[in-house]
């Protein structure tokens, strides 16, 4: 469909409602017909506040637009209160609802749905598959592209996999319903997210050394008045796997931060034993080191060549990773998703940290990318280093920590790994 | 609460900033300055602190530059060091005025503007195409992002050992391909988004220009102004 | 020909993300601006930051090549700067149109047809010369006519790296 925007090309016919998306001429009518909503909110609002995004969509297509017409679309998505206020102040599941109603408010036959689950926090999850739920029962059409396929598979009439552009699997809801355990399994094989995650029991490893102790942090912006930390103790052992989950905004980003000594606490004490150091000098060995969720962030030179050369002195071993020697010479920016991810840890390692520390690292990416992730941090605990990860990712979760906290309202309490499972699980499981 | 049009105060800040420009005498530049600086003081001094502080900050520059450069004349004040003259004196004050009443415009336009009106306004009252406003309102929603991600880019850079604030070439390319490259790619899907909603087929709204009594008052002190500095030149 | 080239919402997009990180830089760059002005004086603090208030043109021409991203590019930088708005206020829209339009003019003496590290390096270059104009009116009374000849020289240098700075910057990231 896009194939009039991105030169792309595209070969065969569709049939729309009678118009032909492929044809240029036809092209710009596709909107009248159809609502899409993309993957990423912040890649899709253009607006200041919502209400001027609800309009946007009927201004385009030549509505009239009424204040009661822009009232009973956010209202639809529970948003009327929140029609003025910038669009930015939103959390994660609000943007979605809002792209929802952007997309919507003109009544398409058609509803597309791009990953409408990736980048949200189990709630914000739960809030849009109800509302697709609810789409359906007022008599839409609605396709929904997935990696996580199983929050759908109670909805689904259709179910289609697409591998590498090919159709491998065509099933109807009469079979879903039937074979329900015989089709999660077939889209397991397939690669498809579709079974609940199992867990998997590790080793205890209370005996080992402490590596990193944070013993009541306090923390706020100097912009605000409100602490996001109130309060944060917590201790890390050598080759544990922690992680910590909770809400959008709960303070997670910030604890780990802190923690990096990227931000100074107001109140409390870190410590490293194997250094002896308070807040400062974690930072300046780098014992900590805090990996952002978007691997873009990491990269500071223009070769990759250059970017392993500046983390360390010590000469590279590629049998680790083969394929960096073939792009040695390529700006970072020019690999692909993966890759850049692969680099941004091994930037991380480089460093030679003792902890590394890891903002949302799953966010968006599918289980091949998940898997190369997980792997890497079994590899990294393994030389008796230790990881901290903040995720409202049940697979994380699930696959490899070893440790867990709950975050919630900035204070932090440890739990146990199945608990920490089922806080993510909850608000989705109502639904299926 | 009444409210003055943004188009109204846009035309304003600007005119009076071009008149400050051009105004070279030194009763022209005080005219503008006792009538913009004082009011835009009064409604930014809250919200825009910083910004006053670091004007404040500023004339320290300038107030050296012109004792580099313009110390000419009888002189003033002698400090055993050095001999502040009459040039340094009148060309500072000069630019200082100046630099305060374009303050002051723009102090009076940013606190009393909302920037969601202003985009519209540009649409419908003073007929920008459609194009130059979806730009610019895209451009506003993304600046909050690439603030953060700026952040988050300054952060690594000290965790990596580099400055926090670019100085040379190389600083600054190294934290442009970032920006540019998260930039780029939230681009794409938002284009695409937005040609899903239809932007192809849109047709601005365009509004007569309304006038409130706001907006009068303000048109007049700006032909007002615009007189004196004829009469005074 | 090229002239009638509609602009797509891609186009646009591009445009606003443009002048955003424009409005990040820009902003920025008065940090640098006082930093220079501090260690070295005012043809130091230009050599460092002015090229850096140009890099709107550069960036959208080499990104976009299309007659008018130069400007679009250099301008809608600057409203979105004055927005926020940062200590130059509502000159920086006077400076971006007038900046904007000179860059604009070295891709058009291309034809349109060349968007290289070259081009994005001369349109910088020429940027120069309104900003030192426009400086004049404003600081004419401190600085003599010799010391604004050396603030153009440090200007135009500043925009030529700069220029080729965007230019750069962008290749290396379009994938």
């Amino acid at each position: 469909m896009i194939s009039n925007l991105l030169n792309g090309f595209v070969e065969g016919d569709v049939d729309l409602y009678g118009i032909n998306p492929i044809d240029p001429e036809d092209f710009p009518k596709v909107p009248k017909f159809v609502g899409v909503v993309l993957q990423d909110p912040e890649k899709q609002l253009v607006m200041p506040t919502p209400a001027d995004e609800v309009s946007f969509t009927l201004e385009n297509l030549g509505f009239t637009v009424t204040r009661e017409s822009i009232m009973n679309s956010l209202k639809n998505v529970g948003l009327e209160s929140r029609a003025y206020s910038p669009t930015e102040y939103l959390s994660g599941g609000e943007k979605k609802r809002l792209c929802i109603a952007a997309s919507i408010v003109h009544k398409p036959k058609l509803l597309i749905f791009d990953e409408p689950t990736a980048n949200l926090d189990p709630w914000g999850v739960s809030e849009v598959i109800n509302y697709i739920k609810r789409l359906k029962e007022e008599g839409s059409s609605v396709i929904v592209i997935e990696h996580k396929a199983r929050h759908f598979l109670p909805l689904t009439d259709k179910l289609m996999v697409l591998i590498n552009g090919e159709q491998k699997l065509n099933l109807t809801k009469d079979l879903i319903s039937s074979k329900y355990e015989e089709v999660v399994n077939t889209l397991n094989n397939l690669g498809v997210d579709a079974s609940k995650p199992n867990l998997t029991r590790r080793n205890e490893l209370y005996t080992k050394p402490v590596v990193i102790t944070a013993n009541d942090l306090w923390f706020r912006y100097p912009s605000s008045k409100e602490y996001v930390l109130k309060g944060v103790s917590l201790t890390l052992r050598k080759g544990e796997v922690g992680v910590v989950v909770g809400r959008n905004g709960s303070g997670k980003s910030t604890l780990l931060k802190v923690l990096s000594g990227l931000y100074k606490p107001d109140k409390g004490s870190i410590k490293v034993p194997s250094l002896n150091g308070i807040n400062g000098k974690v930072r300046k060995r780098n014992l900590v080191f805090y990996v952002p969720q978007e691997p873009d962030y990491m990269f500071i030179h223009n070769t990759v060549l250059k970017e392993l050369q500046s983390c360390s002195n010590k000469s590279f071993n590629f049998d680790e990773v083969p394929w960096v020697k073939e792009v040695l010479n390529e700006s970072p920016y020019k690999l692909s998703h993966g890759q850049r991810r692969w680099l941004s840890y091994l930037i991380a390692k480089l460093h030679s940290p003792e902890v590394v520390m890891f903002d949302e690292p799953t966010a968006g990416l599918d289980i091949r990318l998940l898997k190369q992730f997980v792997n890497w941090v079994k590899d990294f605990v393994s030389e008796g280093k230790t990881v901290l990860i903040a995720t409202h990712d049940v697979r994380v979760v699930c696959d490899i920590a070893t440790n867990a906290f709950i975050m919630s309202e900035g204070t932090l309490s440890q739990v146990s790994v199945e608990e920490a499972r089922d806080y993510l699980e909850k608000p989705v499981e109502v639904i299926s | 609460m009444i409210k003055v049009r943004p188009v109204t105060l846009f035309i304003y800040g600007l005119t009076i900033t071009v008149l400050a420009f051009i105004a070279r005498s030194t009763e022209q530049l005080i005219l503008l300055t006792l009538i913009n600086a004082p009011l835009g003081i009064y409604l930014g001094f809250k919200r825009l602190k910083i910004l006053i502080i670091l004007f404040l900050l500023g004339l320290i520059g300038l107030f050296v530059n012109s004792l580099i450069f313009a110390n000419s004349g009888i002189a003033v004040l002698d400090l055993q060091f050095i001999t502040v003259r009459e040039g340094a004196i009148t060309s500072f004050s000069k630019v200082t005025l100046r630099l305060l009443t374009i303050l002051g415009a723009a102090l009076i336009f940013v606190t009393q503007i909302n920037v969601r009106d202003f985009i519209k306004s540009l649409e419908e009252e003073l007929r920008f195409p459609k194009d130059i406003a979806y730009a610019l309102s895209v451009g506003l929603r993304m600046l909050n992002i690439l603030e953060r991600d700026a952040k988050e880019i300054q952060l690594v850079r000290v965790e990596r050992g580099y400055r926090k604030v670019p100085l040379t070439p190389a600083d600054v390319g190294s934290f442009l391909r970032p920006l540019l490259s998260l930039g780029l790619e939230r681009a794409i899907w938002i284009g695409i988004a937005t040609e899903l909603r239809g932007f192809a087929l849109r047709n601005p709204k365009r509004a007569e220009i309304k006038v409130g009594v706001l907006d009068i008052l303000l048109y007049s002190l700006l032909i007002l102004q615009c007189l004196a500095i004829l009469i005074l030149a | 020909m090229a002239l009638s080239k509609r602009f797509t919402a891609l186009d646009l997009t591009y445009l606003g993300v443009v002048a955003a990180i424009c409005g990040v830089i820009f902003a920025l760059t008065w940090n640098v601006y006082f930093i220079g002005s501090a260690l070295g004086g005012p043809i130091i603090a230009r050599i460092m930051s002015y090229g850096l208030w140009f890099i709107g043109a550069p960036l959208a021409a080499t990104l976009i090549k299309k007659p008018g991203t130069a400007f679009l590019g250099e301008f809608l930088g600057a409203v979105v700067e004055t927005l926020i708005p940062t200590y130059g206020a509502f000159t920086n829209i006077i400076y971006g149109f007038a900046q904007g339009a000179a860059s604009e003019l070295v891709y058009a003496m291309f034809k349109y047809r060349k968007y290289g590290i070259v081009q994005a390096s001369l349109s910088g270059a020429v940027a120069g010369f309104p900003c030192v104009a426009l400086d004049a009116l404003l600081f004419g009374d401190i600085y003599p006519a010799e010391v604004m000849v050396l603030i153009t020289i440090a200007a135009v240098i500043s925009g030529a790296i700069y220029g080729a700075v965007a230019a750069i910057a962008v290749r290396s990231v379009r994938r």
